[in-house]
């Protein structure tokens, strides 16, 4: 049985408005959090090129 | 200059676009610069030192995964098969999300600190395996790549309105000048190589970040900009009028997809981001197991919208070509007979190019050209440091230095990128870009499906059997309508050479007489077929194998470090 015509344009209606919505509320997360993960990812890096030097000499 | 250049070329691209399109990519290259500080070893130059938290997780998953060749081929899928190409993004969400949940696959690859999926085979199958999964990879991988150039290079050309121009050279040349598509193919391929050469994925990863910031915001800005221009209510009544029920139900086949091509796109959702190699580098680079799992939970977000807004703005150019361009509605659909249309990828940038005002269009451009960068520095760097590491290093017995490597690796980014400048000139292939990606990626991943889950879930599985599975996954090339074409001819030619076999051959499902001339011989399968039936087939010999043939040692199952 398939299903009625208004079934898949309501769907398509409430997945794309509740993508965007989602979309939208992550972008504003990720561009935040992610400085500061950019910043621990060269702490880290430099930490362990430190480290590296100390048990190379 | 006549009507159909003329329309071609209508856009609201002006000069102050030209000037960040050309600029913004440079912060790519100065990222590239300052990262390679930072690299001192193969750890750092592949998987950024395993240091990647989840927020900066999610904006390299999503940088690397909504590239412009994303946003072009879906946007192709929506303006073909309307609002019911939306069943392809709900699907990969909803399948992501359970990967997160779940951790399936990914959880126990991070938690036995692998770089590669091939050093994955090899710990678990052994160096052979290795090898033959690296090649298999790289194989199916740089083949699936082989279009990204040209149709990122479309976009920027359809955008700006230089479809069908030619570039002026130096008068000292003397030359007309070089066409548009092919002159900025080369332009971009020299900047992504040079800045993934310099820094590998810490490079990657900072260009990520910004590409995410910048398109994330320009996706949404323009979908408001498209509804605004067509109105909500008028493009699903548009939709609804042109393209009936099929505009909007998948289950009906006439629409281009049914019930078969859903199953397939389920089981694509899966493997694009459990299984694809550039996904899994991703989790492979996260800082924790654990981290992986939020990571992907986010990223379902990221894999829903990266395909459900190009095919919305694929609907918008359908909806605007058919009802309000009428000279853009004869280009891409002539009435006249033996009139060639106008390539279908260029209708989503040339709506874009006219609904968008000037800057935010520059803008547009740049994130798309981000996009591009993105996807290619990462496609590069995982085929590169494929071969550097799973198939060239294993076979020197792995006494090749990290500097060695490092170079070698460079090397391969070069010869790639040129491979891809290559094929993007020459194939010309029938099926839509997104089933062309589809196909070329099962050479692949329907065999690594069946090694990764055998691997990690089921200890009976032998290096037999994972062979016979790699190898397996191969037959998915049938799928390529090229291949389709010369398998067709050798049929002809069979039937020609033997005509009792004329009959046999006739029976083969998909093979068909030519209505013209009834003694060629044409071999038609739906790429969902081939790719369903490469699957079954890549995990029946998995099995079979490994029953037969099973492993007189225990391999090495670190595996379990993830149960």
């Amino acid at each position: 049985m398939s299903l009625s015509l208004q079934f898949w344009i309501v769907l398509w209606k409430i997945v794309l408005i509740g993508g965007l919505i989602l979309f939208g509320s992550m972008a504003v997360w990720v561009t935040i959090a992610g400085v500061f993960d950019i910043k621990r990812l060269f702490q880290r890096l430099a930490e362990s090129h430190e480290k590296e030097k100390g048990e190379s000499s | 200059m006549d009507i159909s250049a003329e329309t071609l070329v209508k856009t609201n691209f002006s000069t102050v676009d030209w000037v960040i399109v050309i600029c913004y990519p440079m912060i790519s290259v100065v990222l590239g610069i300052i990262a390679a500080r930072f690299v001192s070893n193969m750890k750092d130059f592949v998987t950024a030192g395993q240091s990647l938290g989840t927020a900066l997780g999610v904006a390299t998953l999503t940088g690397t995964e909504l590239g412009l060749i994303t946003v072009m081929y879906s946007a192709q899928k929506g303006f073909t098969g309307g609002f019911a190409a939306f069943h392809i993004a709900l699907a990969a969400g909803i399948v992501t999300f359970f990967v997160g949940a779940t951790g399936f696959l990914i959880y126990r690859l991070r938690a036995m600190e692998v770089l590669t999926i091939p050093e994955f085979y090899r710990r678990r199958f052994g160096r052979k395996t290795q090898i033959l999964g690296g090649i298999m990879m790289a194989f199916g991988g740089i083949l699936n790549m082989g279009l990204f150039l040209k149709v990122g290079s479309m976009f920027l050309v359809g955008i700006t309105g230089l479809t069908d121009q030619n570039l002026p050279l130096p008068a000292a040349w003397g030359l007309p000048g070089i066409p548009a598509l092919p002159a900025i193919m080369i332009f971009l391929l020299s900047l992504v190589l040079i800045y993934t050469c310099l820094g590998g994925m810490i490079s990657v990863v900072l260009a990520d970040y910004v590409q995410f910031v910048v398109l994330s915001f320009g996706l949404l800005l323009t979908t408001v900009l498209a509804i605004y221009k067509l109105g909500w209510t008028n493009i699903f009544t548009a939709v609804e009028q042109l393209k009936g029920a099929a505009g909007f139900d998948p289950t009906i086949a006439e629409g281009g997809f049914g019930v078969e091509y859903i199953v397939w796109m389920g089981f694509l959702g899966l493997i694009g981001c459990s299984v694809w190699p550039t996904s899994v580098a991703r989790a492979l680079a996260a800082e924790s197991p654990g981290t992986v799992k939020k990571q992907f939970m986010w990223a379902s977000v990221s894999y829903l919208i990266r395909f459900l807004v190009p095919y919305f703005w694929g609907i918008c150019a359908y909806v605007f070509i058919m009802t309000l361009e009428p000279q853009l509605k004869e280009l891409f659909f002539p009435e006249a007979p033996g009139a060639e249309a106008v390539d279908n990828l260029y209708a989503m940038p040339i709506f874009l190019g006219r609904i968008l005002p000037p800057v935010i269009i520059g803008i547009i451009s740049a994130g798309m050209i981000a996009a591009f960068m993105s996807t290619h520095d990462s496609y590069l760097l995982c085929w590169s440091s494929v071969l550097t590491q799973d198939v060239i290093a294993p076979i020197f017995g792995d006494r090749l230095g990290p500097k060695t490597r490092i170079w070698l690796t460079r090397v391969l980014i070069v010869l790639i990128g040129l491979y891809v400048l290559y094929w993007g000139l020459l194939y010309k292939g029938r099926e839509d870009v997104w089933d062309y990606m589809a196909v070329t990626g099962a050479i692949y991943f329907t065999g690594a499906f069946a090694l990764l889950v055998g691997g990690l879930y089921w200890k009976r599985a032998s290096s037999t059997g994972a062979v016979f599975a790699l190898l397996g996954g191969s037959i998915a090339v049938i799928g390529l309508t090229p291949v389709q074409d010369g398998i067709g001819h050798f049929f002809t030619f069979v039937a020609d050479l033997v005509p009792v076999l004329a009959g046999p051959i006739m029976a083969i499902p998909g093979v068909s007489a030519d209505q013209i001339d009834p003694n060629v011989l044409h071999l038609e399968i739906p790429s969902a077929r081939v790719g369903l039936v490469s699957i079954a087939t890549t995990v029946v010999v998995m099995v079979a194998g490994s029953l037969l043939f099973p492993d007189k040692k225990t391999p090495d199952v670190a595996a379990d470090q993830g149960r």
